[in-house]
């Protein structure tokens, strides 16, 4: 067969078969006006959602949809629930097989009756009122996650929903003085809390917590220091975080406030979390640790186990022993 | 202990100031929103009114609706 016929053959073949495939399209003939307009499905993968127009001046209104939306209902109904299970019952169970198996960090010497000041008044007075409002904080937030799930089953629709609106009154308002709080808190510690020659050591024997031989520490040790820049960090993070929530759409539309509760929740889980531990190792966990934040003072064993570069350093800051001196410490 | 019970009176006020403050700064999206040429009613004076029960309500002369 030659080119030319063959390439005749072709022609014919599609001239033929075209009729019927555009037949298979329209059955009815007709040809169809939106076959070729851009499709609702289209528009939402190009632009990530559909605008209106509106005439109203309040121009957010506008958004006709927006999947984010949904997304975030996800994430929030399912998703976040279990980062926080995870995180929170996670360190709980962590913190009691860790009691259970090591219990209470005790003194190896005892108690020499000596005190020396390791917070003033001023330390003391933030470090409970930053905790004071975190822990009204997380119970209210912990709320907006876990209430309807395991709360309103127990107190019912009505009282859920008084304590709910309660919950969110306290968490807007309690937000604020532990954002003081947090900004004295790192004024306060900050200096202190720059890592320094003693923390790898600290961290390689894991503060002496299982081998019962305390590494040497300055006034904080390395693991108090992760527990100040976890709550500096995640601090900010939901200071920053909750401020967009707390005047929405001052920043952003409608996505940049899920974007801020996406991360409000998230390092919110999380913080919990790690101040958990910090609950534990501050009162049962570690005898005496309590005594620092309560009366302001510690025994000198105590300091010398647990800070003994610290106490030396404070030794040497007062040669005539104001801080060293036996019996009860002037008053502030 | 008299240093936590002070922390957490300081924490009541200054939340309780906060609150004062931002409900100056702060006003209803009912309000907020609202136009001349767009009314957003009140959500506890709108359609379904300030009883949400759903339960039929008692009129003066003793019939429900």
């Amino acid at each position: 067969m030659s080119r030319s016929k063959v390439v005749g053959f072709a022609v014919l073949i599609v001239l033929v078969l075209l009729p019927q495939s555009a037949a298979q399209q329209a059955p009815d003939a007709a040809p169809n006006p939106t076959a070729q307009s851009v499709t609702e499905h289209e528009l939402l993968r190009q632009l990530g959602r559909i605008d209106g127009r509106i005439t109203i001046p309040d121009a957010h209104a506008a958004t006709l949809e927006q999947p984010r939306g949904r997304e975030y209902q996800a994430f929030h109904e399912r998703t976040l629930p279990w980062i926080g299970g995870i995180a929170i019952i996670g360190m709980l169970v962590t913190l009691t097989v860790f009691y259970l198996a090591r219990g209470p960090i005790t003194l190896d010497t005892p108690l020499t009756g000596m005190k020396i000041k390791r917070f003033v008044w001023v330390e003391r007075f933030t470090h409970w009122l930053t905790a004071t409002s975190f822990i009204i904080l997380a119970v209210t937030g912990l709320n907006y996650v876990f209430g309807k799930r395991l709360l309103m089953p127990l107190i019912g629709p009505d009282a859920f929903a008084t304590w709910s609106q309660w919950a969110k009154y306290m968490h807007n308002t309690f937000a604020w003085p532990f954002m003081l709080g947090l900004a004295v808190t790192i004024g306060l510690w900050l200096r202190d809390n720059l890592p320094d020659r003693y923390d790898l050591e600290w961290l390689r024997r894991f503060g002496g917590f299982l081998s019962r031989r305390h590494p040497p520490a300055r006034r904080f040790n390395a693991g108090q220091k992760l527990i100040f820049w976890s709550v500096v960090l995640g601090g900010l993070i939901l200071t920053a975080s909750g401020l967009v929530m707390l005047f929405p759409l001052s920043i952003g539309d409608i996505g940049g406030i899920q974007t801020a509760q996406y991360v409000h929740a998230v390092a919110a889980m999380l913080l919990v979390a790690i101040m958990l531990a910090h609950i534990y190792i501050g009162t049962i966990g570690m005898q005496g640790a309590l005594d620092a934040m309560v009366s302001g003072d510690v025994d000198v064993a105590w300091a010398r186990e647990h800070h003994r570069v610290w106490l030396e350093e404070e030794g040497a800051r007062t040669p005539d022993g104001p801080q060293l001196g036996a019996g009860p410490i002037p008053a502030e | 202990m008299r240093i936590i019970v002070t922390s957490i009176i300081a924490a009541v006020l200054l939340a309780v100031a906060a609150g004062a403050a931002l409900s100056t700064a702060q006003k209803p999206v009912y309000q907020t929103r609202a136009m001349p040429s767009v009314r957003i009613d009140d959500p506890g004076n709108n359609l379904v009114g300030a009883d949400w029960s759903g339960l039929p309500k008692a009129t003066p002369n003793g019939t429900k609706v």
